[in-house]
């Protein structure tokens, strides 16, 4: 059992999560001083996730797996992302887009995905300029969602890396 | 910031892994080549610069933006207190 860190989030409240659920980030674009994040984990149903910076209680993101809403999505991730993070296996990437809305759309940031080393927790935002992906990438209907989510094998890929509630 | 002349066929070292050089000059445009570890990030400044404004807007997402929509059914209720209840 790791040391356990106790953050006020203005934005999701007080967290509390062993350190060995932090993920250090190099920086994000727009972001070059923030490193340390927890994802946070909400109901076993949502599609959704928070990245909350464990340095900056204004500042938190709302994740998504794309497979949830993009079965076929392709992420434009290069050997030089896998070598940064020192990824060797397949199995220990994770990968999360970036949430924004406008109104009742929702968007993807497929361009730029996150991505994530479970095996010792050190992430980076992928940067490129793969024509195929927008940084706002509006999600299909919240009904054809709401059909497909619960099928989809990725909701693993949060749990691995989230901070679970104790109790869970 | 430092500022630097370097002619065609010239190059620039950032630190002892990134070689930079000029590898043509026409008009306004300068092609450059870049020898950087495999683990070193390497585009346009554009590309960061639209990653760094969407990541931003991003970061502008609330909570309560969230609630309205039914996709996101499960983040209000399971906020504050419920979250990391011991």
């Amino acid at each position: 059992m790791s040391e356990l860190i106790r953050f006020e989030s203005r934005r999701v409240g007080t967290i509390e999560v062993e350190e060995s659920a932090v993920v250090e980030f190099e920086a994000l674009p727009g972001f070059p001083n923030k490193r340390r994040f927890v994802l946070m984990e909400h109901a076993v149903d949502t599609e959704m996730a928070w990245l909350v910076s464990l340095e900056d209680a204004d500042l938190a993101f709302v994740v998504a797996s794309p497979w949830t809403f993009f079965p076929q999505y392709d992420p434009p991730i290069a050997r030089e992302h896998l070598a940064a993070l020192g990824i060797e296996k397949r199995d220990d990437v994770e990968l999360l887009c970036m949430v924004t809305l406008s109104g009742k759309q929702i968007f993807l940031n497929l361009a730029a995905p996150l991505v994530i080393n479970a095996a010792n927790r050190r992430g980076m935002q992928a940067v490129s300029d793969d024509p195929r992906y927008t940084t706002r990438a509006p999600i299909p209907s919240l009904d054809a969602v709401a059909g497909q989510s619960s099928e989809m094998q990725t909701s693993g890929l949060v749990s691995k890396i989230a901070a679970s509630s104790p109790g869970a | 910031m430092l500022v630097l002349t370097r002619r065609h066929g010239e190059s620039v070292r950032i630190g002892p892994d990134i070689r930079v050089t000029v590898v043509a000059s026409n008009g306004g445009q300068v092609r450059i080549a870049i020898d950087a570890p495999e683990e070193v990030g390497i585009f346009r400044e554009e590309i960061f610069e639209r990653v760094a404004a969407a990541n931003i807007e991003a970061a502008s997402v609330t909570e309560s933006m969230l609630g309205g929509l039914e996709t996101a059914r499960g983040m209000a209720g399971r906020r504050a207190e419920g979250e990391i209840d011991e």
